[in-house]
């Protein structure tokens, strides 16, 4: 296949984000596989469901992306107790009581200058979809800008707030992670948001936008504020075909041998080649071993584990059983048991 | 065109705006494009594909335990009748030939001949194995589907806090403690099953469904009633067999009926329906149609009902959706 360059993103000559130390930026090896898919899912305005073995990099090319693009950054980690209101927006039920116990709760038409109540949006605590689609208004808890500053409410950005470049639209990476892991209903819970770009508040809760009281909070149009959401998946759970239905699909397969040691050494630019090519062996003997024995395989991200233990520490890569090789083999790339026993 | 595509799922418009709107330049390209909108060959990756189960990380299974053997190669049925034998040539010449009567019109053979024995060792003498049929709510689903279907809201959950407290910082008077909102079977269900002859490839289907209504609800609390194209006329029947009219009673009322489409998309359902649904509402009855064909066939004016496609795909959630208010939807 011939190279692809991507149309609504840009992507450098060699599909790679240079490691930048001082900013903290770790390189990302970006395929034509993945470029196509980022410029279908930004074209066609849909979620892109990313699917791979664990440490492939699923969860980093949220973070590549958007330094890429200069954009903002979201994240959040789904569990079984993530429900839709603490991805939207949540009433802090606690605090409005204990306000109303002590006389700081504010009727709803008090003036908003006066320091005696608070008013009901004083309470949402703003999940993750209200900062990507409307960040300034999930800073101030969906209060009018005066409100904020007489009820002192500035939320801190709960993920990386980048500028945009001269010329470009402000844009947002939004990164729902490990979506199997969720309550079977949280995936169809989410099509409003991921479909609209909108979600309700909570019932009888307005937000402030330009002077009007909203009972919705809905993301810019795409062309004006593009927003990626990207949604990891290690495939453990069913996803509901509505949901997978209105996603754009990507599967990062494993990379091959010489993927893995290009990889590597944009990480560990020093490193050495060749030791880098043997540590790339074992674990790709080791990921057969797992595949026979059905435990999870090694990953990328454990390889490069690997590669800057070995450099940093300069630990050469040996057969012998006593070695401090096999030390950190066991520690970092056979961590099932059945990869340690089963080892020839 | 964006804007149509920016709703509900991914279908052909995306497909054709990925198309125009991407700087593809080869037909390989053009295919992953496809493939990332679901329209290729391979459109769902393995690891989220739902047709097959996915691949587990389990500790307990060690490699001492067989991997699956590959299925053996299939044997031919039982059934399969006898390879016809090759055609004898005949002689060129007409042999002579003369017609005789018979005195007796015993058999020529006391005992069946032995070609007709080896035909019939095809067939075996136990009778015909049961074949498994495919059913229109498999098993694995149908409590799931049942539930969500049949189940009514009420407040019986555990004290409603948000409500509770919004009333006390709203200074509204609490005339009772707001409990959050159950789902319940507990109220039972009316059943009504369409046996008119539109139905009659649906037949094992309805009793089925009979049963499986009766193993989720409980037979207790289902009433099953049978009509005849006229659902205003179900009837169910008691044990000295006197006839007992339907009659709503504030419980969900379940129909299984095709509404007399004969699966023709353009047929009108019957007008005995909008009576139906008329006199359930009157009783506060949820009206559900089970209707064994797809949404495509259903006619355009339909029963105030949630109609629900009886069918294999169907799932819990596509029920919950179906009966979820108007106004909720998502």
């Amino acid at each position: 296949m011939p190279e692809y360059s991507p149309k609504h993103f840009k992507l450098p000559d060699d599909k790679v984000l240079p490691k930048d130390e001082a900013k903290g930026i770790l390189p990302y090896v970006f395929t034509d596989a993945m470029a196509i898919a980022i410029d279908v899912a930004l074209a066609t305005n849909r979620p892109l469901l990313v699917s791979g073995n664990p440490g492939c990099g699923k969860s980093r090319l949220a973070d590549a992306l958007a330094e890429l693009q200069s954009w903002s950054n979201f994240s959040c980690t789904i569990t079984s107790r993530t429900r839709l209101e603490s991805l939207t927006a949540e009433v802090d039920q606690l605090r409005r009581l204990n306000d109303a116990q002590t006389g700081r709760l504010g009727k709803p038409k008090d003036p908003a200058d006066t320091d005696a109540g608070r008013p009901d949006a004083y309470y949402l605590n703003p999940g993750i979809f209200w900062w990507a689609f409307d960040a300034d208004s999930a800073r101030r808890r969906g209060l009018s800008a005066a409100e904020a500053r007489s009820h002192a409410v500035q939320l801190r950005h709960p993920g990386i707030a980048r500028k945009p470049r001269r010329g470009q639209p402000a844009g947002a990476v939004l990164l729902i992670d490990e979506i199997d892991k969720a309550e079977p209903d949280l995936p169809n819970d989410l099509l409003e948001p991921l479909d609209r770009r909108r979600f309700d508040l909570p019932e009888g809760f307005r937000a402030d936008r330009k002077g009007a009281a909203l009972t919705s909070i809905e993301a810019p149009v795409h062309k004006d504020y593009p927003l990626l959401t990207l949604i990891t998946t290690n495939g453990e759970r069913d996803l509901p075909q509505a949901f997978l239905r209105r996603c754009v699909l990507l599967e990062i397969p494993d990379p091959s041998r010489e993927a893995l040691i290009e990889i590597a050494l944009r990480h560990e630019p020093a490193g050495n080649r060749e030791r880098i090519g043997a540590i790339a062996d074992i674990l790709l003997k080791l990921r057969d071993l797992a595949d026979k024995q059905r435990v999870r395989p090694p990953g990328t991200a454990e390889l490069l584990d690997a590669v800057r233990a070995c450099e940093k520490l300069d630990i050469p890569v040996s057969d012998a059983p006593d070695s401090v090789w096999s030390q950190l083999e066991r520690a970092v790339l056979a961590k099932d048991p059945a990869l340690r026993l089963r080892q020839p | 065109m964006s804007k149509i595509c920016d709703r509900g799922e991914i279908h052909l418009c995306d497909l054709a705006l990925a198309l125009k709107d991407l700087p593809w330049t080869d037909p390989t390209q053009a295919a992953v494009i496809a493939d990332c909108l679901g329209f290729g060959l391979a459109a769902h990756p393995k690891s989220i594909a739902t047709s097959q189960g996915h691949k587990v990380y389990d500790r307990r299974s060690t490699s001492s335990q067989p991997a699956p053997d590959k299925p053996p190669a299939r044997e031919p049925p039982i059934l399969v009748p006898p390879t016809p034998l090759r055609p004898v040539s005949l002689p060129a010449d007409t042999l002579p030939s003369r017609l005789e009567r018979l005195t007796t019109l015993a058999p020529p053979h006391q005992q069946p001949p032995d070609w007709l024995e080896k035909r019939n060792a095809a067939f075996p003498a136990a009778p015909e194995p049961q074949l498994a049929r495919a059913t229109l709510l498999p098993e694995r689903t149908a409590r799931h589907v049942l539930s969500a279907g049949l189940s009514m809201a009420r407040a019986t959950g555990g004290i409603d806090l948000a409500k509770l407290i919004d009333a006390v910082c709203r200074c509204r008077p609490i005339r009772g403690l707001p409990r959050r909102l159950e789902a319940t079977l507990d109220r039972g269900c009316q059943l009504l099953l369409d046996y008119s002859t539109s139905m009659i490839p649906f037949w094992e289907d309805l009793e089925q469904l009979c049963a499986q209504v009766h193993e989720v609800v409980g037979a207790h609390a289902t009433q099953v009633y049978s009509f005849d194209a006229q659902p205003t006329q179900a009837r169910a029947w008691t044990t000295s067999g006197e006839p007992l009219p339907w009659r709503p009673d504030g419980r969900p009322v379940l129909a299984a009926t095709d509404l007399g489409i004969q699966g023709r998309g353009a047929a009108e359902p019957s007008p005995d329906w909008p009576a139906l649904a008329e006199d359930c509402a009157k009783a506060g009855s949820p009206l559900i149609l089970l209707i064994p064909w797809p949404a495509e066939r259903w006619p355009k004016t339909l029963p105030s009902a949630t109609l629900i496609h009886w069918g294999p795909r169907t799932t819990a959630g596509m029920v919950r959706q179906a009966t979820r208010p108007s106004g909720q939807e998502g």
